[in-house]
């Protein structure tokens, strides 16, 4: 019974501020673990949010080594506090406070490391999707890292299931960089590509160390996407005139070669890129074909070899057990 | 589905007294409009004026714990449900807040329980069975009245049987109702609720002369409370169906919450009643145990009480009777199959072990049951924590509130309450929702099927009255 009370865990330092939740990191009494403790306030107009209602429902379902692990829910009459795994720190940080040995530009990450994190991400996309599952917020403040080099995905506010057919889909998800651009056009019916697409941003910013796609509007973040990758026209996009943003007096560009603006990914690593972002929703691959990519060979490889399948997606039962031991 | 009422803004009667929580004596504001809806749509705005009738409960009810004690009264749906589950054939579909009752007499209900395992197995070997799109109510009605047979109680009992004995030969459709009107679904859930509802209602009147135990009160534990938030003194002057309708008129919404309403319902069910049936089954055991080395007073203390119980049950002794001491544990086991989820619950071993000392384990009001005095507050809270996580679209609180006729503070109050009795677990699976529209739709032809019959018996007795007036004892026959 006393793990379920907040006075349980010792309070720490402040490790974020989102809008609907503050997260501290905290100690447990009796183990001594690290956890982050994200507290949400329960407003009276509100009630409880549905970021926090979508998040603990989901979460509890999605047991898997690529995504963080809440733990415990604990509750007053005004403030709900979610107990996760500790993480070291997310993946912007990591990436603004890198630097590279070898020189090269502030951020931009190694290319073992971009493959590892890159792996790991889509490990927990795939598992994400199997699961009807739609995260609908990737970018690299909610990839958490820790010091052993896992990547795993959080903040699970947006996130909602899929699966029946319905129409409530809001258009107002993804960090406007991340966001796909038929989600960018409108779309209410998009599904599991648009946080491929999100992934695609992240693979790039991780190399480039600096975001792909920086838009300041909706209008702004499609020109950016447009002027690397073409303007679409019903000729290489059929359909896409009828989508609600769709505007006849975009400027026209050529498609630009990915090579020319990231010259450090390797060739493999550019034709999955590519694949990741296509404009087209449906072109775009899977979380498990992109696992499957030949980039991927020696991960894949080395993760046969340890016994658990290359994706199999299945949560490793020890791993997760560990956890909740030490915590 | 004309009626649509405005007038309420109270539906209920004051909250419970018990409860830790007492906010009845906050203001209540009227024909105050709503803030608007958190996203794009604009529903019309709720006038709500008061309305405060509604049928006093039967009993005094001196304490709240007076009504739990009745609870135990919930398999009378099992029939009905039991058999829809029966023609489900996607691998969780549950008969709707039935499956946790202890049913020692292993009634036929129990029967088909345990042997659902079985038939979901074959299932899952087979093709999928052919999918139905049911376009709206008319649609039901049609293939309900072609086709009476499948949908009268026995014929789809027979139904099941022979599937299991063919292994599929011919597998009972799945409904999908996804392009179904909201409208329609809600008529359709409303029926259901009300069916389940009035039935448990019934029970609670027989077994309301049995004496309230009123030491209840000083250990409830965490989930009883939770569970008695939801339970009115009154019953609200507004029909389940009336209520809905209101809800999806102010705050609209896409099917699936409506639909997971009777998903949570049963969830909820079960996990409540899983941690009684235990400490039942216990008690019983140890009563048993004693019973084997001396004679034991204990024992008839106990059984006294359930005669208590049975004894003013004129017609239900095969459903709503308490578990005696040999077929408790039968009737656990019977109950299992029959529920909604694949994830077997655990029932909290702290509390259960630690209350099992504390809690006279004979006594009822640990069960949870859906009946007409927590219904309306069990779904707008289901409402209101369904949207949050199933829509895009959803609504504030206060107009959650204010279109459900109760406090704000009392709905987030509530809507805790709902997501705590359901461990926060909102997700459903596709397949899970799937089997619930399925059986929803069963529901349905079967009550179509039932008032044509009953139609058809009236006609005949009015034309036998008329053709032999002369000859009264005929006309009895004709019409049975």
């Amino acid at each position: 019974m006393d793990k379920r009370h907040p006075s349980s865990f010792q309070q720490l330092e402040k490790l974020g501020e989102g809008t609907y939740a503050t997260v501290f990191k905290g100690r447990n009494g009796q183990t001594g673990a690290f956890v982050a403790l994200k507290e949400i306030h329960l407003d009276s107009e509100e009630g409880t949010p549905s970021t926090a209602i979508r998040e603990i429902s989901l979460m509890k379902e999605l047991k898997h080594e690529n995504i963080v692990s809440l733990y415990d829910v604990i509750h007053t009459e005004n403030k709900l506090m979610l107990v996760f795994e500790y993480m070291d720190k997310d993946l912007k940080k990591y990436m603004d406070s890198y630097q590279s040995p070898n020189g090269g530009a502030r951020g931009a990450l190694e290319a073992g490391t971009v493959k590892s994190f890159m792996w790991q991400l889509l490990r927990g996309i795939a598992f994400c999707h199997e699961n009807r599952v739609l995260h609908r917020d990737l970018k690299p403040q909610n990839l958490l890292i820790n010091n052993q080099g896992q990547l795993k995905l959080a903040d699970f506010g947006l996130a909602r299931a899929f699966g029946i057919p319905v129409n409530t889909f809001s258009n107002e998800v993804v960090t406007l960089w991340y966001r796909a651009p038929d989600v960018l056009l409108g779309s209410r019916t998009y599904n599991t590509s648009i946080d491929i697409w999100s992934a695609g941003c992240i693979m790039a910013e991780m190399f480039t160390g600096r975001p792909l796609f920086p838009g300041t509007t909706n209008e702004d973040q499609l020109l950016k996407i447009f002027r690397l990758m073409g303007t679409p026209s019903e000729r290489s996009w059929p359909g896409i005139s009828s989508f609600p943003e769709y505007k006849t007096n975009w400027p026209v560009y050529a498609t630009q070669e990915l090579r020319a603006i990231l010259p450090q990914v390797d060739s493999m690593g550019l034709q999955l890129l590519s694949q990741m972002l296509q404009l087209r929703p449906e072109m775009r691959c899977s979380a498990q074909q992109a696992l499957a990519h030949p980039w991927f060979a020696e991960m894949n490889q080395r993760s046969q070899q340890a016994g658990q399948g290359a994706f199999t997606s299945q949560p490793v039962q020890g791993m997760v057990a560990g956890q909740q031991r030490a915590y | 589905m004309s009626v649509v009422i405005d007038a309420v803004n109270n539906f209920f009667g004051p909250p419970l007294s018990h409860s830790q929580y007492s906010h009845h004596e906050a203001p209540r504001v009227h024909n105050a409009s709503p803030p608007p809806p958190k996203r794009s749509r604009t529903p019309p705005k709720p006038d709500t004026p008061m309305s405060t009738s509604g049928r006093r409960a039967s009993s005094s009810s001196a304490s709240n714990t007076a009504h739990q004690q009745h609870v135990l009264a919930q398999s009378a749906p099992r029939a009905s449900a039991q058999a829809t589950q029966q023609t489900a054939p996607t691998p969780s579909s549950p008969p709707l807040a039935a499956s946790n009752a202890p049913n020692p007499e292993g009634s036929e209900a129990s029967v088909q329980a345990a042997s659902t395992p079985t038939t979901r197995a074959a299932d899952t070997r087979q093709a999928r069975p052919a999918k139905i799109k049911v376009r709206d109510l008319e649609h039901i009605q049609s293939f309900a009245s072609e086709n009476m047979g499948a949908f009268s109680d026995i014929g789809s009992r027979s139904r099941s049987t022979s599937r299991e004995a063919a292994a599929g030969g011919d597998e009972p459709p799945q409904y999908e109702i996804s392009e179904m009107k909201v409208e329609h679904i809600i008529e359709m859930v409303a029926g259901l609720l009300t069916k389940i509802t009035t039935t448990n209602d019934q029970q609670h009147e027989h077994l309301h002369s049995q004496p309230p135990h009123l030491d209840t009160a000083s250990h409830l534990n965490p989930q009883t409370s939770s569970v008695l938030a939801f339970h009115g003194k009154n019953v609200p002057s507004i029909t389940i169906l009336s209520y809905l309708t209101r809800i999806n008129k102010y705050c609209p919404t896409s099917y699936e919450v409506f639909l997971s309403l009777l998903v949570y319902f049963d969830r909820m069910t079960e996990r409540v009643n899983a941690g009684p049936m235990q400490t039942l089954r216990q008690a019983n055991e140890a009563a048993m145990e004693h019973n084997m080395s001396a004679s034991s007073s204990s024992e008839s203390i106990a059984s006294d009480r359930m005669e208590g119980v049975t004894a003013t049950t004129p017609q239900g002794t095969q459903t709503a009777t308490p578990p005696s001491s040999g077929g408790l544990e039968k009737g656990q086991q019977q109950g299992r199959p029959g529920t909604p989820h694949s994830r077997s619950y655990q029932p909290d071993s702290p509390s259960t072990s630690s209350e099992t000392t504390l809690v006279d384990p004979y006594n009822l009001s640990h069960f949870f049951v859906v009946d007409s005095f927590n219904i309306h507050r069990l779904v707008i809270a289901g409402v209101t924590c369904a949207s949050k996580f199933f829509s895009d679209i959803f609504y504030t609180n206060s107009r959650y509130a204010k279109v459900g006729g109760l406090p704000l503070p009392e709905l987030n109050h509530l809507e805790l309450q709902f997501l705590l009795l359901n461990d926060f677990r909102l997700s459903v699976p596709v397949e899970e929702i799937e089997a619930y529209g399925t059986m929803l739709v069963e529901f349905y032809a079967r009550e179509v099927v039932a008032q044509q019959k009953a139609a058809q018996a009236q006609a005949m007795q009015a034309r036998s009255l008329s053709e032999s007036s002369s000859d009264s004892t005929s006309t009895v026959r004709a019409a049975a």
